[in-house]
């Protein structure tokens, strides 16, 4: 059913309900015929998140592409907005066609972070599909779910039908086709089921049995039928210039966190941060190519009349020819007013001269991460980067008119002691004294300096050499932040933490597995929905249900042996096992690993595993070593 | 090259404030690749200046906003530009070339026109209708709580800010009311009056409200503040 005119009567009781309106410019509104294959794209947040959400976008686009399949956006209404439509029997609808769930053939999901897992499950209810797979029939839309989260799926398995590992760009539209031909060949939901997970990177959790021992720890997960793969492997776009990239994207109204055009200058990353689980499963590094960029910068500029326009990967810097790419973007769009931003910068001097040559025409914050305190703690999570380093590109900031800087730290890495969280105290105030020192004897006119320092408690991630390791507890992790709330105070520094108990759930279901599910069906009972909302956080009812259920949180966040089968074991992410084995020796001992763009091979395995080369723009091919 | 242009903010736009509404239109003019000014400084922006904002979740078929450009444009050509490149909830519907240094929008416009689309809880003649507006409008005063953000309620009285009603076809009444600095009337007060004085008009929602156009008074007359009177002095 549709539900525009009972949205209309009523939106305007609400608060921001240009949330909820969608006809945003470059909208598309495709036609409802009966044999397209209609698919709600879901992401568990309120609009402004949402939208901003790169791989959503591109989804949106290459799925409307196709001629038989549909695509329609559906994202979280807030609390406000829930009440008001479960009050006035309004389910869960599209932004385009205001068309209701039940009425789409396929719903997906973008996992995104642990912690919204809950809002899924509200999704869920509010669009009326039974939670569980199991007790959805064959009336139900087909739920699916991928994205960054995805490469451990355990805790949300009874409630997602078929997962995608991977990048979607590769088999989503033939995933989707493929489904719409069984549907229109009416065969029933679980031999469809059986068919899709034959397509590589698809896990239909149910066609999997997991066994744990008497202690409760996992031994095994197999499939429990014939013909259904045992390791699902990860799938990888070859080749990113050929890879699809929209250049037509939605311009919303009202502001998002992300509101500009964002372009994906390269995938993947090899400098191997040994706590980095984006790091390990995006690999290899592909790069665009630098017409291909500029390209697609001209063409979305043109179609969205953004004046700002972001390149972006999980390293950018890093990008072959950064140096070229950004000048001649910051030539061609200087007289349009166009300003250009960088994300991830690295901690050099480098990164600074590049932020300071594309921000000619409007400046934005700088914000460095060098992770831990010490050279003996960056030396064990890998972090490439050193004092010298972190002072220089702070000295260059300063003196090229940035009073405002942003770092960023993790608390509670393996190996740390009070000693690495002194560093951190220590280069603080080293960057401060700098700043306020060339502020002293500078002639331009400069703001007051001031740090922002921004401390993250270290998860342990699956799928990084870090996976093993124990997670720091609760009165650790606030020992540890109440030793920097005491030593870093006083002007020019603002501190900023997670709260102790969020990281805890977060590496709880970063780890968990599929005996966590009743745990996230009892918590959103209670009422958890948008907790990646401050105010909607609520960690309490989660320790509350933890209780109830009787889970032991430690059980989950606890050192495992290198031995142990680990709940994400069926998947096959390119990365070696051993290799990942090997890095968690070598920190131990500080012993560092060079990236593989610049040096020899490190052995990760993902180019031989996928056949796959690196493609580094200009560059020449690495040799991979055995 | 300054124009004055007169647009519609309709259904689907209902929601967006005046300052996403501006962006909006920024947007919209660089997709129509119009030879746009920019503003100084180091934040620079297209330059448009807009006239008393519309409250967030009304329509309207008359807004105005000026616009410079660097280059000579026909007025067809600019409102087609516009149009190509703009949701269809915002229509652009006419423009006028005005001189440089002339008042802006919002020291100039201090009329808006409403028309209240009003539902009765019972059967009411037109005769009866244009009897109640009358007595409406001949009160001495007419009071109502204004709530404000962040601020007290205060009590203020409607009457001085409006200007003249009349019946425009049967359950659709127009207003005419000050808008500006001076002072303004939000008609969602008015219906609140309305429904107060009688218990037979339902409460008014503001999808029953539509923005006719802004004006500028003079002599007792309003005009648009793009007309010939007004931008020649
Ligand atoms: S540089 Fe390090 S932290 Fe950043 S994406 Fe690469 S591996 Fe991860």
């Amino acid at each position: 059913m549709i539900y525009a005119d009972k949205l209309k009567e009523n939106l305007y009781k609400i608060s921001s309900p240009e949330r909820y309106t969608g006809n945003e410019w470059n909208q598309i509104n495709k036609e409802w015929f009966p044999d397209r294959l209609k698919i709600g794209l879901a992401f568990p947040d309120v609009y402004e998140i949402s939208m901003s959400h790169l791989g959503l976008k591109i989804l949106y686009h290459l799925l409307n592409k196709q001629n038989n399949l549909l695509a329609e956006r559906v994202y979280a209404p807030w609390t406000d907005m829930e009440k008001m439509m479960r009050e006035n029997n309004i389910p869960l609808f599209s932004l385009e066609s205001k068309h209701e769930i039940k009425d789409f053939d396929v719903f997906g999901f973008t996992l995104q972070y642990e912690m919204s897992y809950t809002t899924i499950l509200n999704m869920l209810d509010l669009a009326g599909l039974p939670l569980r797979s199991k007790d959805r029939g064959e009336e139900y839309p087909l739920v699916i779910a991928g994205g960054a989260t995805v490469f451990n799926p355990e805790p949300l398995t009874p409630f997602i039908d078929l997962f995608f590992i991977g990048e979607a760009e590769t088999g989503i539209s033939e995933l989707m086709e493929r489904y719409r031909e069984y549907r229109l060949h009416g065969l029933p939901r679980d031999q469809i089921l059986r068919n899709l997970s034959k397509i590589p990177g698809v896990y239909v959790p149910r066609f999997y049995d997991v066994q744990y021992d008497e202690a409760g720890i996992l031994k095994e997960i197999k499939p429990n039928l014939d013909g259904i793969k045992t390791k699902i492997k990860r799938q990888v776009v070859k080749n990113l210039n050929e890879a699809f990239y929209p250049t037509d994207f939605l311009v919303p109204y009202r502001d998002i966190v992300h509101d500009r055009v964002v372009i994906e200058i390269a995938r993947g990353c090899t400098r191997s941060c040994r706590f980095c689980a984006a790091g390990m499963v995006y690999r290899p590094v592909r790069e665009r190519s630098k017409e291909k960029i500029i390209e697609i910068a001209d063409q979305a500029l043109a179609s969205t009349g953004y004046d700002e326009i972001s390149i972006s990967s999980l390293s950018t810097v890093d990008y072959t020819q950064i140096e070229d790419l950004t000048s001649e973007m910051a030539d061609r769009y200087q007289a349009d007013k166009v300003s250009i931003s960088l994300s991830s910068l690295r901690v050099d001097q480098f990164s600074v001269d590049l932020a300071k040559e594309v921000q000619k025409v409007r400046k934005t914050g700088l914000t460095f991460a060098p992770e831990a305190g010490t050279q003996r703690l960056r030396d064990v999570i890998n972090k490439g980067v050193n004092e010298k380093d972190m002072l220089a590109a702070a000295r260059s900031a300063f003196e090229n008119g940035w009073s405002r800087l942003k770092l960023y730290f993790m608390i509670g890495l393996p190996t740390e002691t009070e000693e690495d969280l002194q560093g951190i105290v220590d280069l603080v105030y080293r960057v401060l004294d700098l700043g306020k020192e060339i502020r002293k004897n500078t002639k331009k006119n400069m703001k007051r300096i001031q740090i922002s320092v921004g401390v993250s408690t270290f998860v342990p991630k699956p799928f990084t050499p870090f996976q093993w390791v124990k997670m720091a507890n609760k009165s650790e992790i606030e020992t540890k932040q109440q030793f920097l709330r005491d030593n870093l105070k006083g002007r020019g520094i603002k501190f900023s933490w997670n709260d102790p108990q969020l990281s805890l759930l977060e590496g709880l279901l970063a780890r968990g597995d599929r005996r966590l599910a009743p745990l996230l069906e009892t918590v959103w009972k209670k009422g958890s929905n948008l907790e990646g909302w401050g105010e909607h956080s609520n960690p309490d009812i989660w320790f509350e249900a933890l209780e109830e259920h009787n889970i032991s949180i430690d059980s989950y966040l606890r050192e495992r042996d290198l031995a142990e089968v680990l709940p994400w074991e069926q998947f096959d992410v390119g990365v070696d096992r051993k290799f990942l084995a090997k890095e968690y020796r070598k920190s131990m001992s500080g012993e560092l690993t060079v990236d593989c763009r610049f040096d020899d091979c490190t052995g990760c395995a993902i180019c031989g595993n996928f056949e796959i080369d690196l493609e580094l723009v200009g560059a020449d091919k690495n040799v991979i070593q055995d | 090259m300054l124009f004055r242009i007169k647009f519609a903010k309709r259904e689907g736009v209902r929601y967006i404030s005046h300052l996403q509404l501006m962006n909006t239109i920024r947007r919209i003019a660089r997709r129509a690749q119009l030879p746009v000014a920019f503003s100084e400084g180091f934040n620079p922006h297209i330059k448009i200046a807009m006239g008393p904002p519309l409250a967030v979740g009304l329509v309207s078929e008359g807004e105005y906003l000026d616009l410079e450009l660097v280059e000579e444009m026909e007025i067809d050509e600019l409102l087609s530009a516009l149009n190509n490149s703009s949701p269809d909830a915002i229509c652009f519907l006419q423009a006028k070339i005005i001189p440089e240094g002339i008042k802006s929008l919002s020291a100039l416009v201090d009329t808006a026109v409403y028309l209240l689309y009003l539902e009765f809880s019972s059967e009411i003649t037109k005769n009866k209708e244009q009897q109640m507006l009358d007595e409406f409008i001949s009160e001495e005063s007419i009071k109502i709580i204004r709530h404000r953000r962040r601020k007290k309620d205060r009590e203020i009285d409607l009457k001085p800010r409006i200007y003249g009603a009349e019946l425009s076809a049967p359950g659709i009444w127009r207003f005419s009311v000050m808008t500006g600095s001076r002072g303004n009337v939000r008609p969602e007060e008015i219906g609140r009056a309305l429904s107060d004085k009688y218990s037979c008009i339902r409460e008014l929602s503001p999808l029953e409200v539509l923005r006719e156009g802004l004006f500028v008074r003079q002599d007792n007359k309003i005009y648009p503040p793009y007309a010939e009177k007004i931008i020649r002095g």
